[in-house]
């Protein structure tokens, strides 16, 4: 992970609503983090491409049927991933940011919705991680 | 050794088995009792009055030849001894029986003499009186033994009255620590009792807050959840060419909007709901 060059980057969207999926790939289009990206509104079906597309990042939502964010994060301990998650939630209880920092792949934890300022934020952390690795290529 | 020298060393001998005595009494009769006992080793007499004035109150003591009684009336006073009280000078005279009233003596003596002392002990006043007569004489040189028994007399008598009160004063205290830890029980009672009440009074509430937590939680959810895509799309949509617009944002701000639209129906409906169930309860 550390030594993946940003637009290396593949990241997962897990969102049970669409319309979510499509704004955040946008942001992620616009601020220009990675080419790679994902979206399921199925969290089953995103668990059975773990392995295949290797994510990076995973966005998560909580509120989803049948397999909840807590219930996806468990389950992606069964698979072989090194992916770390942020959770993306429409949640404001302490309660579930609370219950977050008990995952050790959960890297932040946002209330919808994330905007443009979030995600530059998020690719500079990205690039920042980097630089060594270019300046060695020129 | 002379017959005076042997008196006087027989007499201080009963004297130190008498205090002795006065010492191991354990109350006020006890006292008198040792007293009664032993007189008859100091000297001769028909009627010993020991009159203590505590406070104005008289409490005397009378012994006789093997019996003594204690009375504590005011008419029992004898005039000598009010005169006494007042001069507080020491009287030897021949008795005049018209002049004492009420005396425990047999009226079969021969040339009697009363004698009398004043003391005084600080808060109390006593007037030690003695009759004597031919029979039994009493002479200046049993003066100075009848002082120390009275003195010893006296301040075991104070001592004993002291014990009395210090007894009375800790019933009385043991009375109220007892009170006080009944009325404690009482308040723990009461305090529990409010607790319950209190308890049972606010479990309906607590239900009632518990269920309105709930309904809060889910409901910023789902008031949030379409509102954070009508506000994410907003962010994006400078991003589209005109042509795009309708499909990439209008279409699904309409959707979001809707989704909005009938979240906040369901809470209007949901708080209308609550709150007439309140009025009607």
């Amino acid at each position: 992970m550390n030594n993946i060059k940003s637009e290396d980057l593949t990241i997962f969207l897990v969102d049970d609503q669409k319309i979510t999926n499509f704004i955040n790939k946008k942001l992620i289009e616009i601020t220009g983090i990675c080419k790679k990206v994902y979206d399921f509104t199925i969290p089953k079906t995103a668990l059975e491409y773990l392995e295949v597309h290797k994510p990076d990042l995973i966005l998560l939502d909580l509120n989803m049927p049948e397999i909840n964010g807590w219930d996806f994060l468990e389950s992606m301990e069964k698979y072989s991933t090194h992916a770390e998650v942020i959770i993306v939630t429409s949640s404001t209880s302490k309660l579930d940011q609370e219950k977050a920092r008990s995952y050790s792949r959960v890297i932040k934890y946002y209330t919808k919705p994330l905007n443009q300022y979030i995600l530059r934020k998020l690719a500079e952390k990205y690039q920042r991680k980097m630089p060594l690795k270019n300046t060695v290529k020129q | 050794m002379d017959l005076i020298g042997s008196k006087y060393r027989i007499t201080y001998e009963a004297f130190s088995k008498f205090s002795g005595s006065v010492s191991k009494a354990r109350t006020i009769d006890e006292l008198a009792s040792v007293v009664k006992r032993n007189l008859k080793y100091f000297f001769d007499f028909k009627l010993l009055r020991i009159s203590i004035f505590d406070d104005g109150k008289p409490v005397i003591f009378s012994f006789q030849k093997n019996e003594y009684n204690v009375c504590k009336f005011k008419k029992n006073i004898q005039n000598y001894e009010k005169k006494l009280l007042l001069t507080e000078v020491p009287f030897r005279t021949e008795l005049d029986l018209n002049l004492i009233n009420n005396l425990p003596i047999c009226p079969a003596l021969i040339k009697p003499y009363l004698w009398g002392w004043y003391f005084n002990y600080n808060r109390i006043k006593v007037c030690t009186s003695l009759i004597s007569d031919e029979t039994k004489v009493f002479n200046n040189a049993d003066v100075e033994i009848l002082h120390l028994l009275v003195d010893s007399f006296i301040t075991k008598y104070q001592h004993l009255l002291l014990q009395d009160k210090l007894n009375e004063k800790n019933k009385s205290l043991e009375k109220a620590v007892k009170l006080i830890e009944k009325k404690n029980l009482q308040i723990h009672k009461i305090v529990n009792n409010q607790k319950e009440t209190i308890y049972n009074r606010t479990k309906e509430i607590r239900k009632k807050n518990s269920t309105l937590l709930e309904i809060s939680q889910l409901n910023a959810h789902n008031v949030r959840e379409p509102l954070s895509r009508i506000l994410g799309l907003i962010d994006i949509s400078e991003h589209f060419e005109p042509f795009e617009l309708s499909e990439n944002i209008l279409q699904p701000l309409k959707i979001s909007a809707t989704e909005l639209d009938n979240a906040l129906k369901i809470i209007v409906d949901q708080s209308t709901q609550e709150i007439s169930e309140d009025y009607a309860s």
